[in-house]
């Protein structure tokens, strides 16, 4: 099984990465990265802006128009495929996105915003056969799953979980830790922080702290029974 | 035809089995293990030929380390003290009574010094049952067989009925014929330009050394054939072997090759349009050497080229890579072949059976393993990405990702 990740940003790459290869058991060679694109050349990135390739707007885009989502769903190769494509719902309200976030900060009002990103998902890419999509929507952003490696208290109604990770990595790790890391791209940085999903034990902890992250995991059962 | 390896504990393959084809390209990220395919190749041809000094080896192309860095040795896995090479040739005969030739072999270190060599404990130690056996006799042993406690040895009456069985070794001979002379290619400017000459095989040296008295020999068709493919190199005309080094002496080579290969330009003037293999560019060089020893009986019916694309033209590297394919079954040669080029993918046809294509990778534990690319049966036909873009758009793996 080859699996496609369309996602946000690099750092989310390397999340889901990890979680894939905990849950499925799959090598680092059988997963692609679709979005963010790695098929501009250097010349083509000289002017673009971080933000440029590497945003929630991009991944709406592809779900619309669907052109790498079709390539690889489509190719030549004889080979089961699926596409796993990674949102945050940290932006869910601006104007494109579109989803009214619930009121109130409760558990019950993730599990709510987390139904209404999905029906969006839904929207984005309808006309399309639902079968080999998984989503993977991390309330409010993939440092709140990453946030479950580092404490044991539920992450789901963290209100800002980059800070909240970045205090915790902080107090866990050496100034000098801290500074390589600070360093890192966000790739690395996010692949080194994330690597405890690899687990399969440690994976399936973490998604008791976190129910989007949980959604996740279940929305792959199927492929792992498969 | 080699059909398949099996590869245990050497270098970064820990296990690994190799279904092959005629034509076998593998790629992979640098350090995923493609050349070490072709090295426990090349070191099973060593130790089936009971030569496996360093010299042996290194003739044979192989990177050469002491014992115990050339045993696989991975984190949290218990260190095997050998290695485990088991090749299966192909049956001559769609026979279902025939078994194919197997050839196993075990590669233990002979000491533990910075110098030790290695010595091959066992050589297909497996017996198989001749067909013209005694079918009563086969039938009292399995009978025998059925009741026996196998954590005991085997009794007198198993021992006199398997004594009454005619029992013969698979035919590793033609096996250890085909694998004889397998070397491993790799190409280097100086030595096809006759300026450097380290490698001593013959006819044809595992840099390109000998190329030009390869070339003399060739027989007149085997050289027709050769300029034949050769014509997708717009100014090649012919190329000369000066065995009288007349145009030494009129000063077309005035530099150190020793090398009396020379080439004819189409488009300069004639008496200005003869230049020395020291003046050729490298790409000419690079695909005469591998024309040359596809088409020839003298060169080994199975090898491997490590970076076949080096100082090649894109366009090049895939009608080169379809020319050889050709020339493979023609010549009934069997190649193992890495590259990194992706151009090179654009030669093969991945529908013929013979022309496989493997992408080789490190797993989560770092051990390299492969596996084969297949088309859809539908794509046939269907216009598609061409493979070089597959591979370069992330379709087929094989590209380094964790930037």
């Amino acid at each position: 099984m080859r699996i496609g990740i369309i996602a946000e940003g690099r750092g989310d790459l390397a999340v889901i990465s990890n979680i894939l290869r905990g849950r499925l058991g799959l090598d680092f060679e059988d997963i692609q990265f679709l979005r963010p694109q790695y098929a501009l050349d250097e010349t083509d990135l000289h002017s673009m802006s971080e933000e440029q390739f590497s945003n929630w707007g991009l991944v709406k885009q592809e779900c619309k128009t669907g052109s790498l989502l079709e390539e690889f769903l489509n190719s030549p190769i004889d080979e089961e495929r699926l596409v796993v494509i990674h949102i945050d719902t940290a932006e869910a309200e601006m104007a494109g996105y579109d989803v009214t976030r619930p009121s109130g900060s409760t558990g019950d009002s993730s599990i709510e915003l987390h139904r209404r990103v999905a029906a969006k998902l839904d929207e984005w890419l309808s006309g399309r056969k639902s079968d080999p999509f998984r989503y993977a929507i991390a309330i409010e952003e993939t440092e709140a799953w990453i946030l479950t490696l580092y404490q044991k208290k539920e992450t789901s109604t963290a209100r800002d979980p980059k800070k909240a990770l970045k205090k915790v990595v902080d107090q866990r790790h050496s100034d000098k830790e801290c500074k390589q890391l600070s360093q890192m791209r966000a790739y690395e940085h996010h692949d080194k922080l994330s690597r405890g999903f690899r687990k399969r034990s440690t994976l399936e902890d973490c998604a008791t702290r976190n129910h989007s992250l949980r959604l996740f995991l279940e929305s792959l059962v199927f492929n792992e029974e498969g | 035809m080699i059909t398949k390896i099996h590869i245990q504990n050497f270098k970064s393959i820990l296990d690994y089995t190799l279904e092959l084809g005629r034509i076998n390209v593998f790629i992979g990220e640098n350090g995923a293990g493609k050349t070490n395919i072709l090295e426990a190749f090349a070191t099973a041809s060593a130790a089936a030929d009971g030569t496996l000094e360093i010299e042996d080896l290194y003739t044979r192309g192989v990177r050469i380390a002491k014992p115990s860095i050339t045993i696989s040795s991975f984190l949290q896995k218990k260190t095997i003290q050998d290695i485990a090479l088991t090749l299966t040739a192909e049956a001559r005969t769609s026979s279902p009574d025939e078994v194919a030739p197997q050839l196993d072999l075990r590669l233990v270190p002979d000491a533990s010094d910075i110098d030790s060599g290695w010595r091959v404990d066992a050589i297909s130690n497996t017996l198989i049952l001749e067909t013209t056996s005694d079918t009563a006799a086969l039938e009292r042993l399995l009978r025998l067989l059925d009741k026996h406690d196998f954590s005991k040895e085997p009794s007198k009456d198993i021992l006199k009925e398997l004594s009454k069985l005619k029992l013969k070794r698979p035919n590793t001979s033609i096996l250890q014929k085909q694998l004889k002379s397998f070397c491993i290619y790799n190409l280097n400017p100086l030595a096809l330009r006759g300026i450097q000459n380290t490698s001593r095989r013959l006819p044809l040296g595992i840099h390109g050394e000998n190329l030009d008295v390869f070339l003399e020999e060739l027989t007149q068709a085997q050289r027709r054939e050769l300029v034949r493919y050769s014509k997708f190199i717009p100014w090649f005309d012919n190329l000369l072997i000066d065995t009288q080094d007349e145009l030494k002496f009129k000063g077309h080579k005035l530099g150190r090759s020793t090398s009396r290969l020379y080439f004819r330009d189409r488009f300069m003037k004639k008496g200005n349009n003869v230049f020395s293999a020291e003046n050729a560019n490298e790409g000419i060089l690079h695909i005469l050497f591998y024309l040359a020893l596809f088409l020839s009986d003298k060169t080994p019916p199975i090898f491997a080229i490590d970076n076949i694309e080096t100082a090649l033209n894109p366009q090049l590297c895939r009608e080169l890579m379809k020319s050889l394919a050709a020339m493979a079954k023609a010549h009934d040669k069997q190649v193992l072949i890495t590259t990194h080029n992706p151009a090179i993918l654009d030669g093969l046809d991945l529908h013929d059976d013979d022309q496989r294509l493997i992408v080789i990778h490190r797993n989560d534990q770092g051990h390299s393993v492969g596996k084969r690319i297949k088309l859809k049966p539908q794509a046939k036909g269907e216009p598609s990405y061409k493979l070089s873009e597959l591979w370069m758009r992330g379709h087929l793996g094989g590209l380094p990702k964790a930037f």
